[in-house]
């Protein structure tokens, strides 16, 4: 198992953490940044920005593509990791760490994955 | 389901970037190829300062239309002398090796010999001189997720041109780096109509045989949204 158990795991690659205080933390998994290598830019949202689940709220881009992130749930942004912003990379060499933003308000959740769904969901690409 | 070949007829680059999304965003698994043109405009990466990357006062002065694509990577000049394929895909059937070696093949038809170049360009290989750059974007890492890598061909674009607003004014001074640009691309030489027909062909042996279209293929409601947004001031000078 490679997943971390502390957390939920969407099927577009995006790991949630539930806190106790109704919101949720938002980054990707370790597979999603080793499928897109060296990332050079985090466009992350801004806080206040409405999301919807299952639906594209930001974006990276990786020294190979572009890629749509998800949401794995809906409400709104209240806050954005800078960091990520200002240095991508984190995203590699940390991406249980380099979360991308939090989101509070919920009103709806994706489906998510536990991780050991979530390890053998990855496991159906190898 | 056969593949899908649209070529497109308008040269707004608006227009065209809009016709591109929404025939990936309705592909369905579909495989399709997507020839198109764009007249006298520059073209930057999705995450790039329009301010640092190009002579914006300058291309104001002559005409020149500022776009944005969705894709990652650097700014290039599309005129009339210039081909820009399409190749779409879900992620798990785009090989980006095997639509070079289509563009590859369709070039050798001419008697020109490729190479790669760096990691997602394509050169001549006696000079390696660059007339191919490539750019990605996938909606989502996963097998069936709609992507596309998309490029240029250079035929017989204005070189002068593409040296001039793609350099800033703040490098304006350094002509060591602009003589440079000019050594490393170079135009095909070859007629546009041509080189479309030899990528078609070299598309269909690889994939069988295919639908044709116009641009009209594209879903009109859907493009005129995508062209809204992508013309937007909003799109173009946010980073």
């Amino acid at each position: 198992m490679s997943e971390k158990n502390d957390r939920l795991y969407s099927r577009q690659h995006e790991w949630a953490i539930f806190k106790d205080d109704g919101t949720c933390v938002v980054g990707i998994s370790d597979y999603a940044q080793k499928e897109l290598g060296n990332l050079v830019f985090a466009n992350l949202p801004e806080e206040g920005d409405e999301v919807t689940a299952d639906t594209p709220f930001c974006d990276v881009e990786s020294i190979k593509t572009v890629s749509d992130v998800y949401s794995p749930v809906s409400g709104k942004v209240i806050s954005v990791n800078e960091e990520v912003m200002d240095n991508p990379t984190l995203i590699n060499s940390d991406p249980y760490g380099a979360w991308f933003a939090v989101i509070g308000e919920i009103t709806a959740k994706g489906e998510l994955l536990s991780a050991e769904e979530y390890d053998e969901y990855v496991k159906t690409f190898k | 389901m056969k593949p899908l070949i649209v070529t497109g007829s308008s040269v707004d680059p608006y227009l065209n970037l809009a016709i591109e999304e929404t025939l990936l965003k309705t592909s369905c698994g579909r495989r399709i190829l997507y020839l198109w043109q764009n007249d006298n405009t520059v073209v930057i990466g999705r995450h790039q300062d329009a301010q640092a990357e190009c002579d914006l006062s300058g291309m104001e002065e002559d005409g020149v239309t500022l776009a944005k694509r969705i894709s990652g990577g650097g700014a290039v000049y599309h005129d009339l002398g210039n081909l820009n394929f399409t190749f779409i895909a879900p992620r798990g059937l785009l090989s980006v090796d095997e639509n070079f070696s289509i563009i590859s093949e369709a070039v050798k038809a001419f008697g020109i010999d490729t190479c790669r170049t760096g990691n997602n360009d394509l050169g001549v290989a006696s000079t390696g001189a660059k007339f191919s750059g490539s750019a990605f974007y996938q909606s989502g890492p996963d097998e069936d997720s709609p992507c596309f890598h998309h490029g240029t061909i250079l035929c017989s674009c204005d070189i002068d041109k593409m040296v001039r607003y793609l350099t800033p004014p703040a490098a304006k001074l350094e002509r060591h780096g602009v003589k440079s640009v000019k050594a490393r691309v170079c135009n095909l030489g070859l007629e546009i109509g041509a080189v479309r027909e030899s990528v078609i062909k070299a598309f269909e042996k690889r994939y069988g045989e295919a639908d044709r279209a116009g641009e009209e293929a594209a879903d009109t409601a859907m493009a005129e949204e995508a062209r809204e947004r992508l013309s937007s001031q909003e799109w173009l000078f946010s980073i």
